[in-house]
């Protein structure tokens, strides 16, 4: 238990250090997000952010598209986007594939599409890169120890 | 139950509409570790495995996979498997719904070599759950989950477990997220009368055991700039009207069905980090205090067990997608794990590294 006592000091002294109070995430050279933080895979990030190439990595997390970013507000700032008018009923959905809009539907599905607890707690534990089904994961042959 | 779970894989692999379309992902991995058992014995073996799911999607709202593994061994030959499964998964909701309803079922047959035979293994699993969003910022679940395993050459090994878990995710303060979830579960299985163990001449009578579970696990996780992001978890396990069964006890702890099962508590840290440009660095640290059930050594000796188990891992993933074309992401993963035992065949310690490549088309 002693190695959670220093474990708990350790997490209370990056909250002093980094500030416990809350700042929008999204806050970026006096640009601030609207974007509600919500992580409910728990990972720290605000699911919400989006990651246009598909890399698991948020877009507000790499520095050449914020980059990007900023220069393009720049560019338009004298422009407005508006809404394209006359779609009427036009579902978007229908130029997805199947894959596509399943992937966005199991996407509000990282909550509630597993647990913590039951009788093999803890055996989730690690990178969740997918590749250490192996013995040191916690897990072989099906079973977990 | 089993038959319900065999039924619906069997109904969505018939339909095949229009816009029905495929998937694939297969992943290798090659891993060294000097500890392949996980107890004192300390074998070093280096292994390497393969795995490929086919995914198919008749509808938007769901998804059937087809899944195989082959995992092969250097030194212990004969811990090398063979895995095939299926799975189905539905979201019946629409993605405008505050409410998301969420089931899956999938199935598992594991094969060893002749000498591991004992461990194979058929498993079957279910989940529902529900969720519903209360704000912009909160959102609770509920759920049930099913699992039957059935090991082929070794009934006594059997279990069932049903669970119930509730969970509620919400936002303060900015950017800290809160996460609480509790569960009950039940488990099924053959447990062995103590007082046939110790009498003369021995009767091993075998009875039903009825294990209940209760567990509670709050989560903290925020963010740490824009970069690095954390969690700490902490989860409190107890067994409810615990009577100390004994069950049947395997020579390897590694493959031990009772090796999972335990109550005490656990905290974990996890930490996630893009510092490195188009780079995912993962890293954490857990401890675990555990109570095992009471194991039966022949010919008579009752073991109790409890560990203190502490973990560390270390991982670099490298995604790179592609707009047209396959999907890639090599990774690498380091482990150190030290474990204490009341039983002394359980004291070890564990360096592993995995390296492997996961390929998406």
């Amino acid at each position: 238990m002693r190695i959670a006592s220093v474990l708990f000091t350790s997490i209370c002294m990056i909250f002093a250090i980094s500030g416990f109070g809350g700042y929008v995430l999204l806050a970026d050279d006096g640009i601030e997000s609207k974007e509600v933080f919500v992580d409910l895979d728990g990972d720290g990030f605000n699911d919400n952010i989006p990651d246009e190439d598909n890399n698991s990595i948020p877009d507000t997390a790499e520095d050449d598209k914020n980059l990007d970013e900023n220069e393009g507000l720049l560019a338009s700032s004298d422009s407005q986007f508006k809404p394209i008018e006359g779609l009427g009923g036009f579902n978007l959905n229908s130029l997805l594939s199947n894959s596509e809009i399943f992937g966005k539907l199991k996407f509000l599905t990282r909550a509630q599409s597993c647990c913590r607890g039951g009788f093999e707690a803890g055996s989730d534990f690690g990178p969740g890169n997918g590749i250490g089904l192996g013995a040191v994961s916690g897990c072989a042959g099906g079973v977990c120890h | 139950m089993r038959s319900l779970l065999i039924g619906i894989l069997i109904l969505f692999f018939l339909p095949v509409s229009a816009s029905a379309d495929f998937g694939l992902e297969i992943k290798f991995s090659e891993s060294f570790t000097n500890n392949i058992i996980s107890d004192s014995s300390e074998l070093s073996d280096s292994y390497s495995s393969t795995n490929a799911v086919l995914k198919y999607y008749p509808f938007p709202q769901v998804e059937l996979n087809l899944k195989s593994e082959y995992s092969y061994y250097s030194e212990l030959v004969a811990l090398g498997n063979l895995m095939s499964g299926a799975e189905l998964t539905a979201i019946p909701t629409s993605a405008e719904s505050p409410v998301v309803v969420y089931f899956n079922a999938s199935y598992e047959n594991r094969s060893y070599r002749e000498a591991f035979s004992v461990y194979n293994t058929d498993t079957y699993e279910g989940m529902a759950s529900v969720s519903y969003i209360l704000t912009p910022t909160a959102q609770v679940r509920g759920g049930f989950t099913y699992e039957n395993a059935l090991f082929k050459n070794s009934e006594e090994a059997d279990k069932e477990v049903y669970g119930v878990i509730g969970g509620l995710n919400l936002t303060f303060l900015g950017s800290n997220s809160l996460d609480i979830e509790t569960g009950y579960t039940f488990a099924d299985f053959i447990s062995i009368e103590e007082e046939g163990i110790l009498a003369y001449p021995q009767v091993l009578e075998e009875i039903d055991g009825d294990l209940k579970s209760f567990y509670i696990s709050p989560r903290f996780s925020r963010a740490l700039g824009r970069k690095l992001g954390m969690n700490i978890t902490y989860t409190f396990l107890s067994f409810v009207d615990y009577e100390e069964p004994i069950v049947y006890s395997y020579a390897t702890g590694f493959l031990s069905p009772w090796g999972s099962v335990w109550d005490g508590n656990s905290v974990t840290l996890n930490l996630k980090s893009y510092h490195i440009p188009k780079m995912i660095i993962t890293g954490g640290f857990g401890y675990w205090n555990k109570r095992m059930l009471r194991t039966l050594e022949f010919p008579d000796r009752i073991i109790p067990r409890e560990d203190d188990y502490s973990r560390y891992y270390l991982g670099l993933s490298w995604p790179m997608p592609a707009r047209s074309g396959p999907y890639l992401e090599p990774s690498i993963q380091l482990d150190i794990i030290n474990n204490t035992s009341t039983n002394r065949l359980y004291d070890y310690s564990t360096f592993s590294v995995i390296v492997g490549l996961t390929l998406r088309m």
